[in-house]
């Protein structure tokens, strides 16, 4: 987490700063539009109207231990006004590139993440990856804590089976 | 498996994994980053305040690393031929300072670590100095190429002064960027500037260039104000103005009791009511002041200054005494 100096710095307008705090969310915001959104294109819009909503409106953050919490919160507002537009859009990346996804080298486990349907992956992400609370996912994602709960619930049965699967195809097993 | 067991070893096999951003989202990001603009801050003048309050500079030094590249002649044939940095920003100010013939060019290089820092151009208005640059390498460049530099006027290291500017794409292997220096102590006419470049985004490196620099000062109107408003213990007298193509600056005194010393802000509107942003503010000593706001457009027929505190109502009121309308024409 970036340091309360750094976010306090940001906050007062110090533009350096803001650029760094930012440096070190990086790979989270990519994570969870990733898994919100399909395209890379996407992903890129939604982080870059994060970072200049973020940018705009970073003076009226009251509490800086909230900041990751914040910042999150309008990534995912961000994707999701992204995902009401594009509704009825296929992007071409996603068209055209169906079967890169399945060529790349990933651990299983995130290979069955992935899989996940988008409601389950976006809670997997802050939970397992981000160590949110429920409480604060809840927030974060405008949903109540026990949809929070029942979404992970139901995702840890799928990811189970999933890995279960996978596992018993990695040793040769058949399954009767 | 138990929930928790579950949940851990989730988070363990995850976490093993490092995400990488790809190439095009990690460019949007730097570029994003890159392109903010300067946040406008409203500067207030603090209890003995003597330095110059303006966007940090950097004051990293590298000694001992040769700067000149043997092969500088193919490098530079290789950097693209941008005639203004100025045009193409978007500081309308500088275009109109292009336009006009004001700057000088300069065409200084300098190249270390595989990258090329020319200097395009530079317009001192007596007041605040702009220099238009140009980065570039042939391996390409990524979004983040915020510089560091320290400046020598005279070979004198520059103490005292605040910088700020903003660096742009121009192609996959170019950036250019705007440099705005702003310095408490009125500098000469005429000096030999230097500007060492120590760090380009996250590369490290040595990049020295040292040019001539001449006031132009044939656009700058000067208006001796010389007015002063009195309200309870506190005193305000504006010396005068200066109206220059890339900055607005006014000199004033503030004078208040000691032990009711305030933070104050000066703020200053032109005849449509538009605040016009503080650029920089230095203490002169004496409770003498020079503040640099943006430029002030010169069909403006008087503008206001008015005092301000932080964010307190019934102290605004109070201090609206102290504000001012000076005509222009």
């Amino acid at each position: 987490l970036p340091s309360e100096k750094e976010i306090k710095l940001a906050r007062k307008g110090d533009k350096n700063a803001f650029v760094r705090i930012i440096k070190e969310q990086e790979v989270s915001m990519y994570r969870i539009s990733k898994s919100i959104l399909k395209s890379e294109d996407e992903c890129a819009d939604a982080i870059q109207e994060t970072i200049l909503k973020a940018y705009d409106s970073i003076h009226k953050l009251k509490e800086v231990k909230y900041f990751k919490t914040w910042l999150i919160r309008i990534l995912i507002n961000q994707c999701s006004a992204i995902l009401k537009k594009n509704e009825n859009i296929i992007s071409i990346e996603e068209w055209m590139m169906p079967s890169e996804k399945e060529d790349e080298k990933v651990l299983e486990v995130q290979e069955a993440v992935e899989r996940l349907s988008d409601e389950l992956k976006l809670v997997v992400t802050l939970y397992y990856f981000e160590d949110f609370g429920i409480k604060t996912i809840a927030e974060m994602a405008g949903i109540p804590e026990g949809t929070v709960k029942s979404r992970l619930s139901r995702a840890r049965t799928e990811l189970a089976i999933e890995l279960g699967s996978e596992n018993e195809r990695g040793v040769g097993n058949v399954r009767k | 498996m138990s929930e928790n067991k579950f949940d851990q070893k989730m988070k363990e096999n995850l976490k093993k994994n490092e995400t990488e951003i790809p190439k095009k989202v990690q460019m949007r990001i730097d570029e994003t980053l890159n392109s903010l603009p300067e946040r406008k801050k409203t500067r207030f003048i603090k209890k003995g305040v003597a330095s110059v309050v303006a966007a940090v500079a950097s004051a990293t030094f590298v000694f001992g690393v040769g700067y000149h590249n043997e092969a500088m002649a193919d490098v530079l044939k290789k950097v693209p031929f941008i005639d203004s940095v100025f045009k193409l920003s978007n500081e309308t100010t500088l275009k109109e300072v292009k336009n006009k013939n004001m700057a000088t060019n300069v065409e200084k290089s300098a190249t270390d670590k595989e990258m090329t820092v020319q200097i395009k151009e530079v317009i001192y208005d007596g007041s605040r100095i702009s220099i238009g640059y140009v980065i570039h390498s042939e391996k390409g460049l990524d979004g983040n190429n915020n510089p560091f530099i320290d400046y020598r006027v005279d070979g004198k290291k520059l103490s005292n002064y605040g910088a700020g500017g903003s660096v742009f794409r121009y192609d996959a292997n170019t950036f250019m960027g705007v440099m705005h220096l702003d310095t408490a102590k009125k500098l000469p006419e005429r000096f030999e500037l230097e500007m060492h470049f120590t760090k380009i985004g996250r590369k490290e490196g040595n990049w020295k260039l040292s040019f001539p620099v001449r006031e132009n000062n044939s656009e700058n109107k000067t208006i001796l104000v010389n007015k002063t408003k009195i309200s309870g213990e506190r005193k305000v007298t504006v010396e005068k103005m200066t109206l220059a193509p890339t900055s607005t600056e006014v000199i004033m005194e503030l004078e208040q009791p000691s032990d009711k010393e305030m933070e104050l802000s000066f703020e200053l509107k032109n005849d449509k009511g538009e605040k016009l942003d503080i650029m920089a503010l230095s203490g002169l000593g004496d409770g003498r002041y020079k503040v640099i706001y943006e430029p002030l457009d010169k069909e403006t027929s008087y503008f206001t200054l008015t005092p301000k505190s932080r964010n307190d109502a019934d102290t605004d009121k109070m201090l609206k005494k102290l504000g001012m309308k000076i005509e222009f024409r």
